[in-house]
């Protein structure tokens, strides 16, 4: 090659002015997809839920953690379904007296934290004071003479028919759990009341097993400090499961979340829905 | 000006001048280093997201290349035992030409491992001390030691040749010779320990092999002498040195027996492997037949290894051998890209599938990957070809000592 020859020189001109223009047009494009990125991250989700479809609502809240500006929760764009906590604390109360069992099934309460249930339920928040009581004071309602049951005029979006409570295949009807009296209050065997927040210790009266190992942390779900007596939110029964329609599922499916995105540059995934299965 | 300076000025003002050809090869090479300045700085700013590696592939070509460039830097010092161990007349001179092909192709597996690093600023946790080296517990210890230990002692034992030569004082000496054992010993270390790295990994089916660093040696034997073969035959062809035959057709033989060996482990491997068919085969027969058509590698496999039974076959022919300006050429280029190409889509990519989870992968480099890798080949060609073109100058005589007039009285005392 000899750089006195003018065709040579033109060439190496040429290969410059490609190699620079590609280089920019390279830039441009990447720039641009950051720029759509970031469009579409300013649309958080607002309005979720947890475990389940109507089970516990949240609202993302923008700042909960100021040192980091983390909003207290994000939410999945497709299902609503609350991802990952700014703080697995926000809005927690005390979880409250548990009883004690000296065997292997003790467990430290002392720092356990839940989500209080009160505030998720429709009916009870109608009075802001009274509760349900603003009906179920026993003028406005009378309070009922027996547990028997009864075909009820109201609350069909709760129990759709009351003959047919989808709870224990009729061996228990609602003031097995509810208060005949005090309709802010569940019940446990001996008539005392137990707070809407501590549903654990009335579905227990049953369901001894299950309690037992929902205390030992087999059965649902808990996060916090791995460590005994380590502060940690305890998720209860009535935030998974619907006490009114156990019978018809033991528990809501909900929408699953899409499949997480396939590796850099593979197009699908169809090697892998083979119906022979190689090892 | 003492002779330190002298053959510094001298050596490089030799290397650094040339024929239109040898500009328009440097100007080539560096329009490769220039992208790869732009990509780099991409890659350093961003980080390795901008790379094809993935959760399932961690390895990306960086790590596959430092892999070949080790093969290559070992092999050298097989230009350097025949001279040393088996005193070949033709040889003695060259060996320090194989000296600097292990220097130029161990820093280009160097700078390979720093683009793998991602964060390169961060080396400095692995100094004793200051950060945490993991010895011996990592194996990627070992590695850094055998590599930066071959690429000091080259350094030093061809720039002593050069310097040795260039004031022409004897050079065989004792440290020299020495030196030159040392090396001859690392050389096969720095691939044991780069193939331990490998084997360590249980969970890698088809790197956990006992056979493996007797695939990387033999590899070695066959791609190291093949561009060892082309550097002698351009250096043949454009410069006064005179290379004989002899030497050639010794390396070629080498070629040949290595290539030999390979087959044989590839062979032992595929047996052991394919015969029970366990789980372990589940990479091997991906890589050689595709999982439920992903099957990217497969014409991969195939080619390469119709490749090296093909060089070998075709070497078998003393015409062949002989040939020295049309099919050995070609031969070592083949070879060559062979053994190169081998690394990501037989050695690295397919090894990672299945994963842990089963899963089935491939693997898909980015522009900016391609061109990083490109830039760190044309650095360690450009290198190569510049201490080469310096190293045959003073071989040939054409860079000397020549005593000046002194300037100062000072100059003139000679040095106790």
């Amino acid at each position: 090659m000899n750089f006195q020859n003018k065709s040579s020189k033109l060439a190496l001109i040429v290969m410059w002015g490609l190699l620079i223009t590609g280089l920019g047009k390279y830039g441009i494009a990447f720039s641009v997809e950051g720029e759509e990125a970031k469009a579409q991250a300013v649309q958080p989700v607002m309005d979720c839920h947890e475990s389940r479809v109507n089970g516990t609502s949240v609202t993302r809240v923008e700042g909960v953690v100021p040192q980091y500006g983390y909003p207290n929760i994000k939410c999945s764009k497709k299902t609503g379904i609350v991802l990952w906590y700014g703080d697995p604390y926000d809005g927690t109360i005390p979880m409250g007296q548990m009883p004690a069992f000296n065997d292997d099934t003790k467990v430290d309460f002392v720092n356990a934290v839940v989500k209080p249930r009160e505030p998720q339920l429709m009916y009870f928040n109608m009075d802001p004071d009274k509760h349900c009581a603003v009906c179920h004071n026993g003028e406005t309602v009378p309070f009922p003479k027996n547990k028997k049951p009864r075909l009820l005029a109201m609350h069909q979006d709760v129990v759709e028919d009351s003959l047919q409570l989808q709870h224990g295949r009729g061996a228990i009807w609602c003031l097995d759990c509810h208060s005949a009296k005090n309709r802010n209050k569940l019940i446990d065997h001996q008539g005392s009341e137990i707070s809407f927040n501590q549903p654990q210790k009335l579905c227990g009266k049953c369901h001894g097993e299950v309690y037992i190992d929902w205390r030992r942390g087999i059965h649902g779900k808990r996060s916090g400090a791995w460590a005994t007596g380590g502060k940690k939110r305890w998720w209860v029964c009535t935030e998974c499961h619907n006490p009114h329609t156990v019978q018809k599922h033991r528990f809501e499916p909900i929408t699953p979340q899409p499949a997480p995105a396939l590796p850099r540059g593979m197009k699908n995934a169809d090697h892998e829905r083979s119906e022979k299965h190689v090892p | 000006m003492n002779k330190l300076t002298a053959f510094i000025v001298d050596f490089w003002s030799y290397a650094l001048k040339g024929s239109p050809k040898y500009y328009a090869w440097l100007g080539f090479l560096s329009l490769f280093m220039l992208v790869g300045v732009y990509t780099t700085y991409r890659q350093l700013t961003e980080g390795m997201i901008l790379t094809g590696a993935t959760d399932e592939i961690t390895w990306e070509l960086y790590i596959s290349n430092f892999i070949f460039t080790a093969h290559i830097a070992a092999a050298a010092i097989l230009v350097v035992i025949p001279a040393f161990m088996y005193q070949h007349k033709g040889m003695k001179d060259l060996a320090v030409l194989g000296e600097i092909i292990a220097l130029g192709f161990v820093s280009t597996g160097i700078l390979f491992v720093v683009y793998h690093v991602g964060r390169p600023d961060r080396l400095w946790h692995m100094i004793p001390g200051l950060g945490y080296f993991n010895f011996p517990n990592s194996m990627l210890d070992f590695d850094v030691i055998v590599l930066n230990v071959y690429l000091i002692i080259n350094l030093v034992a061809a720039y002593f040749l050069l310097y040795r030569r260039y004031v022409d004082r004897p050079v065989h000496g004792f440290f020299y010779r020495y030196l030159i054992w040392l090396a001859v010993l690392w050389g096969p270390l720095i691939h044991i320990i780069t193939s331990a790295v490998l084997a360590s990994n249980a969970r890698m089916y088809s790197w956990a092999s006992a056979v493996l660093p007797f695939a990387f040696l033999s590899m070695a034997g066959a791609s190291g002498p093949a561009i060892i073969i082309i550097v002698f035959l351009i250096i043949r062809k454009y410069t006064k040195l005179q290379i004989d035959n002899t030497v050639i057709d010794l390396l070629s033989q080498i070629i040949l027996w290595s290539l030999l060996v390979l087959s044989l482990v590839f062979a032992a491997e595929f047996f052991t492997v394919l015969y029970p068919s366990t789980h372990h085969a589940a990479s091997l027969k991906f890589n050689m037949f595709g999982h439920n058509g992903l099957d990217m590698y497969v014409p991969w496999f195939w080619l390469i290894m119709a490749a090296i039974f093909g060089s070998f076959a075709a070497l078998l022919f003393p015409k062949i051998r002989k040939s020295y300006d049309l099919y050995l050429p070609i031969i070592c280029v083949i070879v060559f890209l062979a053994v190169l190409i081998e690394k990501p889509v037989i050695l690295v990519f397919p090894a990672f599938s299945p994963s842990p989870l089963g899963e089935y992968t491939q693997y898909y480099p980015t522009f900016i990957e391609y061109a990083n890798v490109l830039a760190v080949w044309a650095f360690g060609f450009m290198t190569l070809t510049v201490t080469l073109k310096g190293a045959v100058g003073i071989l040939t005589g054409e860079v000397k000592y020549i005593e000046k007039a002194a300037d100062t009285v000072e100059d003139a005392v000679p040095a106790k």
